[in-house]
């Protein structure tokens, strides 16, 4: 996974706004990595543009060796749907389907009839055995973003983004969130990418990168403290 | 599994088209029933033969209905009496018939077509099934035999009433089927032309052999029929009026296919505008634009599949009522019955999920093009409202509109009613296309003292409306519907009818006008009751002259050469005329709009004069002094002088002769209308009441009116089935597009649940919440009806011209005021109720309620 030089921008001329402007950063295979930043500073964007929801209006990004854009938007779509898991931070299930037909809905839509033991494997991983039957407004908030996960999980993806997976949630189902993420990796070299404004939150990552202003500012490695990410945060917020 | 759970928990949403396509079907399966039921019978009165030969065909113009040419009255004999020695065949009856009225207690009974007429000679009696109940045939000439029906027994005195007046006759028998038999040779100085011999055939004769004998005899001086062919010869005015029913019903239909395309159009395209997110969401995991595409069609097709089935059960359920209806109406001749056949219903199945694809098409190319970001984005700012194949769809809708309303301003009499349909469709399709461009201004002026009130409700009204322009132009696009349609047919036929009024009530220059009154036409005895100029309709029969109307009769059997148009005996019987007998000095005075382009109308008088409108003589290529070959109503012709063209419209018919050349035609004839010179109704006028204070012009059928009642009821029954049509119409119209704009604002007020909620935690009482959804209503009424004004108008203003030009009298657009009131009330109440209603369900949670339940 690696964005080469990646801009986007928004508008022409002197209305331009550039949300990137020129990233290349790279996202090794079993790496959890947190993307760190001020509001404004286009963590999102760069989700957004790597997961393939968005186009890039410069630059490439690659997923397992394919240049995302060469791709017409439905194969683009099937790549996305084969490779990338997308957790959204308001959950986005689809409300009238239970969390089991939430999750199944990305194998349905490749044309798969999706394994019961399967879907109950992948329940089980995100901690909901038993609860597949419910429907998203009888489900709790980290409940519905475990659903999510699991949604994210099925196609067994190249990589999972998370945009801001603990946004809506309190801190003690936050961190049982984070702890979901962090085994997946462990466990299963899960490449995981997570946008966080919260430096606990990305205490859990291996690595946190740090944008301000479309560009890659910093980059944090090792064993990751909040504090020390949190002091490196506090200075980056004058630059905006 | 995703179409079903979206069916089932966006049933708010598909309740409109499911509706619209039930509806649309069911109409289109009972049209369809009706069309394949609605075939020519053989008339009664010539059941009992088997096989019929028929007069030569005429070729009138479309949308007119001719019986055949008479044959002269050399001919008949000659014909019946080759006709008579094919063997096998008993009896060759030449068919003489009369207009005949039995007078029972001093008023006509019953009111016959004048091309059915009832009276008979007594050997047309065996062409019929009828028998004889009690008595005998008619044998002299004071005796008739009747329909057992009246409840004269034979022996008991009756008066019958035929063109010459009033005669009293003895009942020699009666029948048990309609009729009044008098003995041949009474009949037949009273007969018109014969059109029609009937062939009587010895029990197990082979009937092909008969035909092919006959077609022999009669060559190409007429037609034979037998079987069901024979049905050929029912009178015109069952032909016409179910050529009417049929253009009424297909008018409906139309206008019903084309609201329900329009409707499930605008609900799937509103659905899909407010799934943007559902949509978006599906495609972040992993549902490609195909995937959305083939969603929409799968639920359009299922929501079809269901309503049209209901709807093809329906529709073959109501049929035969529905048949009786329109045979109450006037729109299906007597004796119709709705024959039930599997095809038609399914037929309108399958066009129901044609339409359930065709409207469904936008919407989904518009589901496809659902970006995945869309599901982040909270969007109730319509950012684009406008696409590129809306703004073409709409310019291209509007123009097209356009050009068919400069056509519709130059358009004969028979296409207005179309072009104005046609047209005014093509100008909603191209309006409702073009809303988002046309809503904001017309909000923005409509909604302009809202801001200046003191209260929230105004400032949100307006403000919303503004913010979200799809929304807004979605949902007034049904209230468009309605009120274009509704008032675009309402005022052309107001307009129209109200044209044709002024175009005769300003002809007449007389006082009173003598018309019939319980019968189809005035005796010459009924005439006779007033002093005045009469008009004395009847056909004749024209040969074009060399060179026009190639093709219109029958050139190809002439192209020999050595063909003899005099005499009328070609493959086809000239083409046929409505003329009329008038007073030449009288009818110029009583005639104001007389208006003489050619010639000398002063010349009209002599009896081989005649006198033609100048559509008549472009047609034929007649000129004033040409002579002309016509055919009388009797069979005979001969050659007439056109002595004047007038202007079409000035007079009431297309070609003039003296009354006493069409009475010595037309034994049969009836005057239409006795124009008097005095006034009605003044102290010296005879009152109609003579000895004994009898009413002996009701006796005689006869009544006598004002000049303007004469012009309003003149075209009174023809009225009663255009209001009838047009009701039809409209509440077609009305009936679909209420269910569109009740549809659309109950998935509106649903979807916004959330935005009342947050007005409610902002503060607002539950009061004021109702009142600004009330408000936003109100308002898409006004928008719908402002724009939906714009299309009747234009239409009517074309309509206009178009008629003004034809009749060349000042037309007013006619407005029909209390109809577009009683419409947009309705729309009002029933926007009102479904917009208040859910949004009420909705509050009743409290500012806490609704939402996802967080922890």
């Amino acid at each position: 996974m690696r964005l080469h030089e990646v801009v986007r921008a928004y508008g022409d001329g002197p209305r331009r706004v550039a949300a990137l402007d020129g990233v290349t950063v790279d996202f090794d295979r079993g790496t959890f990595t947190a993307v760190m930043g001020p509001s404004g500073s286009g963590k999102s964007t760069l989700l957004h543009c790597a997961a393939g929801l968005d186009r890039p209006t410069g630059g490439t990004v690659t997923i397992d060796g394919t240049d995302l854009g060469t791709l017409g938007e439905t194969a683009l779509t099937l790549l996305r749907r084969a490779r990338v898991g997308f957790v959204f931070q308001s959950y986005n299930l689809v409300p009238a389907l239970t969390a089991a037909q939430n999750v199944a809905l990305p194998l349905r839509l490749a044309g798969r009839r999706p394994d019961p033991a399967e879907l109950d494997a992948t329940l089980a991983e995100v901690g909901l055995t038993g609860r597949g039957r419910h429907r998203p407004d009888e489900l709790s908030g980290g409940e519905q973003q475990r659903v999510a996960i699991a949604r994210a999980l099925i196609s067994r993806p190249a990589v999972l983004f998370a945009d801001e997976p603990t946004g809506a949630l309190d801190t003690r189902t936050s961190r049982d969130i984070l702890r979901l993420l962090r085994d997946l990796v462990d466990r299963h070299r899960q490449t995981v990418v997570m946008v966080t404004h919260d430096p606990v939150a990305a205490a859990h990552a291996d690595r946190v990168v740090l944008l301000a202003d479309g560009r890659v500012v910093d980059e944090l490695g090792g064993d990751l403290a909040a504090e020390t990410i949190a002091a490196r945060m506090t200075r980056l917020e004058p630059a905006c | 599994m995703l179409t079903l759970a979206a069916l089932r928990a966006r049933w708010t949403g598909l309740v409109g088209p499911f509706v619209a396509l039930c509806l649309g079907v069911a109409l289109m399966s009972m049209t369809a029933l009706i069309l394949v039921s609605a075939q020519p019978r053989v008339p009664d009165r010539y059941a009992g033969a088997a096989v019929l030969v028929a007069g030569p065909t005429v070729e009138g113009i479309p949308g007119t209905f001719h019986e055949r040419r008479p044959w002269s009255p050399e001919q008949v004999a000659a014909l019946t009496g080759r006709l008579a020695a094919i063997p096998a065949v008993t009896a060759a009856v030449p068919d003489r018939s009369f207009y005949a009225q039995a007078v029972l207690d001093g008023r006509p009974v019953g009111e016959p077509a004048l091309a059915d007429p009832q009276g008979h000679g007594w050997s047309s009696a065996a062409l019929a099934p009828y028998r004889l109940t009690a008595g005998g045939p008619p044998e002299r000439p004071d005796e008739v035999v009747l329909d057992q029906a009246l409840g004269l027994a034979p022996g008991s005195p009756v008066t019958l009433l035929t063109a010459t007046g009033p005669a009293r006759y003895t009942v020699a028998g009666t029948l048990d089927g309609p009729g009044f038999y008098l003995a041949d040779p009474v009949a037949a100085p009273l007969a018109r032309g014969v059109r029609l011999i009937g062939l009587v055939l010895a029990d197990g004769a082979d009937r092909s052999a008969v035909r092919v004998a006959a077609e022999a005899v009669v060559g190409r001086d007429g037609t034979v029929l037998t079987g069901d062919g024979r049905a050929e010869v029912e009178p015109p005015r069952d032909v016409r009026t179910r050529w009417i029913g049929m253009q009424v019903l297909t008018a409906m239909t139309a206008l019903a296919g084309f609201v329900s395309i329009f409707l499930v159009a605008s609900t799937f395209a509103f659905g899909v505008a407010q799934r943007r997110r559902e949509f978006g969401l599906l495609r972040a995991v992993g549902a490609t634009p195909g995937q959305l595409r083939r969603l929409m069609y799968t639920e359009a097709l299922t929501v079809g599949a269901v309503g049209a089935a209901v709807g093809a059960v329906l529709g073959t359920a109501c049929a035969p009522a529905f048949g009786a209806v329109l045979v109450d109406a006037g729109f299906q001749p007597a004796g119709f019955r709705v024959r039930l056949a599997p095809w038609p219903p399914a037929a309108a199945y399958l066009v129901g999920l044609v339409v359930a694809l065709l409207g469904v098409w936008a919407a989904s190319r518009r589901a496809g093009r659902v970006r995945p970001l869309e599901a982040l984005r909270e969007a109730v700012v319509d950012r684009r409202p406008m696409t590129r194949s809306r703004w073409i769809g709409g310019i291209v809708s509007t123009g097209g509109g356009l050009l068919l309303t400069v056509l519709l301003a130059g358009a004969g009499p028979d296409d207005i009613v179309n072009y104005a349909l046609y047209a005014s469709m093509a100008l909603t399709a191209g309006l409702t296309l073009l809303a988002p461009v046309l809503v904001p201004p017309l909000t923005y002026a409509l909604t302009w003292p809202l801001e200046r009130l003191p209260g929230a409700t105004g400032m949100l009204v307006r403000r919303n409306a503004l913010t979200a322009v799809r929304r807004t132009a979605s949902t007034s696009a049904p209230m468009l519907l309605t009120v274009g349609f509704a008032v675009l047919i309402a005022g052309s036929v107001a307009t129209s009818t109200g044209a044709y009024a002024s175009r005769d009530a300003g002809a007449i220059r007389a006082g009173s006008v003598l018309v019939p009154a319980g019968t189809p036409g005035l005796s010459d005895a009924a005439v006779a009751t007033v002093a005045g100029t009469t008009l004395l309709p009847s056909t004749v029969y024209a040969e074009p002259a060399d060179g026009a109307l190639s093709g219109a009769v029958g050139d190809a059997g002439c192209t020999g050469g050595g063909c003899d148009r005099a005499d009328g005996t070609g493959t086809a019987g000239g083409v046929p005329v409505v003329a009329a007998g008038v007073e030449p000095t009288g009818f110029a005075r009583v005639n104001g709009r007389l208006d003489v382009l050619s010639g000398d109308f002063a010349a009209f008088g002599g009896p081989e004069t005649t006198v033609v409108t100048a559509g008549l003589a472009e047609r034929l290529g007649w000129s004033a002094g040409s002579g002309v070959g016509v055919g009388y109503p009797d069979g005979t012709s001969g050659i007439v002088r056109v002595v004047a063209v007038v202007a079409d419209g000035s007079v009431p018919v297309e070609m003039l002769f003296p009354r006493e050349v069409i009475r010595a035609h037309d034994p049969s004839a009836l005057t239409e209308a006795v124009f008097t010179a005095g006034a009605a109704g003044n102290g010296n006028e005879d009152s109609g009441t003579g000895n004994g204070g009898v009413d002996f012009r009701a006796a005689l059928g006869a009544r006598l009116v004002t000049v303007s009642e004469y012009a309003a009821e003149r075209d009174a029954a023809e009225d009663r089935l255009v209001w009838l049509a047009t009701l039809i119409l409209i509440a077609v119209s009305a009936g679909y597009t209420a269910i569109a704009l009740a549809n659309t604002l109950l998935m509106a007020t649903a979807h916004r649940a959330r935005e009342l909620l947050v007005l409610l935690r902002s503060g607002a009482t539950v009061r004021q919440v109702l009142a600004t959804v009330a408000a936003e209503s109100a308002l898409v009424v006004a928008i719908g009806t402002a724009l939906g004004l714009l299309v009747p108008l234009v239409a009517l203003l074309a309509i206009r011209s178009a008629l003004s030009e034809q009749f060349g009298v000042p037309v007013d657009v006619v407005v029909p005021g209390p109809t577009i009131g009683l419409v947009v009330t309705g729309c009002l109440v029933l926007a009102l109720a479904a917009s208040v209603l859910p949004a009420r369900l909705v509050l009743r949670a409290g500012p806490g309620g609704g939402g996802h339940r967080v922890e």
